[in-house]
Parts: structure tokens; C-alpha cells; sequence
């Protein structure tokens, strides 16, 4: 992305619009307990009935806590994501406190976190090697002493299979939280025994899982993050390059997908589908 | 309980004016901010507790789900919703505050999951690996999706410049 010839002006450009005060917008002062209270009846629902479609339908209950500051020839409400029109905005144009500045100090985050499970194990946002990579040819080649339960293929992660349905995943107890939501579009979900081998498994809506990302986990060929290049290509001979890393055939229906790192060892580590989905735009 | 509740009202109320300002960011409008605000509030509200339990940092959490579930939404809504979506993009221009800002009328028009990468780079400040890990795609893909935003970010202000 950077090039000498064109010094990072849009960079620059792009940080001093995100810092301005005109991003604010401004909320009612009922905005908090309309949203405590869509919490609570989200909650409620989910422990009757849970019925998903019950779901659903709670989350456009409370449309209008905010005020969005508009022209009194304002345009009619907007309709949201799912087709439903909310509420006119309630509160008035010139009631309105500015709020949003003050926030300008909370832009960056003060540690790198992953999205999954930023525990005090994840805050370093460099997936350790587990092993390394002379260590692990030599193990390989003493006849895969790998740890056995850490195995990322050929068609799942222990007992998360691809193409496994997001209820599937949840009700087998499987995933970090147990009341999860199903995935809108393709969605990522840490799994309940922690970040150690996997970081997330991303569910799309469609197919089920559909890409299994590897912390520790190691193919059944012996080949984890920190692995060099020469040891995936002796282990895959069939490597090819793709636009978002290299892949290697996995088993029937999935392929492993490799990042490199300017060292040429793995970054980072997927078993993915060969169909995805909604995920496919990984 | 009650104390849970309490405890996610002062949340609330402590987040919400840099949420929907990200939000604001991230959707390129305040209406689909405050929308975007809401729905993943009242998930994580019903849930706090256990969130409270999983990360030291919860407002982190909520903004990658943020960043999620505006792609998610956007493919969502281009699948169903497309025509409907298009005559508005050109109008309503008093609404904005940034209508005269060529930058921002440029970012509109990227696509949100690059308009996402985008975000996480230069409003929250992350590397590519953090934004990978927070999107929960590869590194190859963030670059890429980065490459074709600053792109097509140039080009636009580019045209821009020469209309004048």
C-alpha cells in the first residue's frame, strides 16, 4: 500500500476526517434505558421461548431512541436492514447535547484484541508459533507425535465439522457462548475450550461452518503456524497460489488455506470449505 | 441481576456517544449508525454478563461486532434491497454534514467491507493481522480489500479535482 513516490497523504486525510467533530451524533436522553430495556426483552424471549423467529421479532421493538439532528424538511425515517420502517427520531433539532466529542480520546484502542476471545492469552495479536519449525520436522519425521486432540482437518476441528449447522455447533456446546445468536450474513464464534489451537470458526447463514482458523492447531500432516514453507511444500507438493494465500487439497469437499510471513514461515492457518457460502468473500 | 442491569445502564451510557460516532464512521450515515448502535447493544446487553466474563474490554468487543454485522447487514441488504437502496444514494444532501467534504462522498461509495477495512485502519488505528483477526478473514484479504479501497479512493478524488 505505501509507495516512497506517494507519500501517505490519504492516510493522513482519512485519520483527520475520522477525528471530526462532525462524526458526532447526537443521542435522547432516553437512549439508554430504551436500550437497557431491549436487552432485557431480548433476554427474556431468549430464555421462554427461544424460538428464533421470537428473536427476531425483538429486535425492532425500541426503533427511535436516538435523535438524529435533521432539517425540518427531513426525509421520511429510513428503513432498516430488514426492510421494517422505524419510528420517526424523537428527539428535537436544538435539545440536542454534544456529546460525541468528548469522545475523541476513545478512538484508539489501547490493546491489540481479538475479536473472539481477547483473554489475557490473546493480547498479543501474533499467533505464537507452538512449535518450532525445526522441532516440529523432527517430530514429524519420528512418526507425527503431534498432540493428537489439536488436529485442524481434514474436514473439521474435533467434533466442529465444516458444513455443520450454527445450531448444530451451539446446541452440541461447542461454541464460547452459549446463548451466541445465530450468523447474519457469515459471522465468526470463538469455540467454548478456549484460543489455544483455534481462534474462531466462521458460521455463514447458508452453509453451516464454513472456515476454521488454526492458533495451535496443526494439519494431520504436521504443519501449524510457525511451519517453514519448504515443510508445507514437502507436505502438500500440490501447493498452488490463490489470491488470498496458498492452498492445498484437504479432503473431498475442503482445502487448507496458508499465510506467509515475510519469513516465509505460516502466519496464519485455515481449513475452509470448497463451497463457503456467505463466507466467500474471504 | 439488578446489579448486572445497573452496571450495563452506566455501560451504556459511558459507550454510546463513541459508539454511534464509530458507528458514523463504519455506515457512512448517523441513521444506519444509531440502527447499527442499537441492535448490537441490546445482543450484548442480553448477554452481559457473560461478555463481562470472556473480555476486559467490552466496548472492543462490541465495535469488531459492529464492523461485523454492517457487512453483514450490507450483504444482507444488497441481496433484498437493492433497487430500493439506489435513488437514495444521490439525494437527501441536507441531512449530511459532510456534503461538501470529497473524501467522505468517496468513502460512501466503497463497498462496506472495504469501507470496514478502512475504518479499523485509520479511525481505530489497527495493523492488518488485528483487523484480520477481528473480521475473522486472512491477512491476504485485508490487504487486498485495503488496496482496492485506497484505490478507488484515489481515483474518485482524483476525478474530483480534475471536474474542477
Amino acid at each position: 500500500m505505501s509507495n516512497p513516490h506517494e507519500p501517505d497523504e490519504l492516510g493522513e486525510d482519512l485519520r483527520r476526517l475520522f477525528a471530526d467533530d462532525r462524526l458526532a451524533v447526537p443521542h435522547a436522553s432516553g437512549a439508554r434505558d430504551a436500550i437497557v430495556a431491549g436487552a432485557q426483552r431480548r433476554r427474556r424471549r431468549r430464555r421462554a421461548a427461544s424460538s428464533s423467529a421470537a428473536m427476531a421479532g425483538v429486535l425492532m421493538l425500541a426503533g427511535g431512541v436516538f435523535a438524529i439532528p435533521a432539517p425540518s424538511d427531513a426525509p421520511p425515517p429510513v428503513a432498516s436492514s430488514d426492510g421494517t420502517e422505524r419510528p420517526p427520531l424523537t428527539q428535537r433539532p436544538g435539545a440536542t447535547p454534544d456529546r460525541g466529542s468528548a469522545d475523541a480520546t476513545d478512538r484508539r484502542l489501547p490493546e491489540p484484541q481479538t475479536f473472539a476471545d481477547p483473554g489475557p492469552g490473546a493480547e498479543n495479536a501474533e499467533p505464537a508459533p507452538q512449535t518450532a519449525p525445526e522441532t516440529l520436522a523432527e517430530r514429524r519425521e519420528d512418526g507425527m507425535t503431534l498432540d493428537a486432540d489439536s488436529v485442524l482437518g481434514p474436514d473439521g476441528y474435533g467434533r466442529v465439522r465444516l458444513g455443520m449447522t450454527f445450531e448444530e455447533a451451539r446446541d452440541g456446546e461447542l461454541l464460547a457462548d452459549p446463548d451466541a445468536e445465530p450468523p447474519e450474513g457469515c459471522e465468526p464464534y470463538a469455540l467454548a475450550e478456549g484460543t489455544e489451537s483455534v481462534w474462531h470458526v466462521r458460521i455463514s447463514e447458508d452453509l453451516g461452518v464454513a472456515v476454521i482458523s488454526a492458533s495451535g492447531a496443526h494439519t494431520p500432516e504436521g504443519i501449524t503456524t510457525g511451519s517453514s514453507r519448504e515443510d508445507v511444500e514437502s507436505a502438500y507438493p500440490r501447493l498452488r497460489a490463490e489470491s488470498g494465500g496458498y492452498h492445498a487439497i484437504a479432503g473431498e469437499d475442503a482445502h487448507y488455506r496458508f499465510v506467509f510471513d515475510n519469513h516465509n514461515d505460516v502466519q496464519q492457518l485455515f481449513l475452509r470449505g470448497d463451497r463457503l457460502g456467505q463466507c466467500a468473500w474471504d | 441481576m439488578v446489579s448486572e442491569r445497573t452496571d450495563f445502564a452506566e455501560f451504556v451510557e459511558a459507550a454510546l456517544p463513541g459508539l454511534l460516532r464509530y458507528g458514523h464512521a463504519l455506515t457512512g450515515n448517523p441513521h444506519d449508525a444509531a440502527d447499527l448502535v442499537q441492535t448490537v447493544l441490546e445482543k450484548v446487553g442480553s448477554r452481559w454478563s457473560d461478555l463481562q466474563r470472556r473480555t476486559q474490554d467490552p466496548t472492543a468487543y462490541i465495535r469488531r461486532s459492529m464492523a461485523n454485522a454492517h457487512i453483514s447487514k450490507w450483504r444482507r441488504t444488497r441481496k433484498e434491497n437493492l433497487v430500493a437502496e439506489l435513488p437514495e444514494r444521490k439525494g437527501n444532501p441536507q441531512a449530511d454534514p459532510f456534503e461538501h467534504e470529497p473524501l467522505w462522498q468517496a468513502l460512501r461509495e466503497l463497498p462496506p467491507r472495504q469501507r470496514a477495512v478502512i475504518v479499523l485502519r485509520y479511525y481505530e488505528g489497527l495493523s492488518e493481522q488485528e483487523i484480520a483477526e477481528s473480521l475473522g478473514v486472512s491477512q491476504g484479504t485485508v490487504k487486498s480489500q485495503a488496496s482496492k479501497a485506497i484505490t478507488s479512493l484515489r481515483t474518485k478524488l482524483t476525478a474530483v479535482t480534475e471536474e474542477w
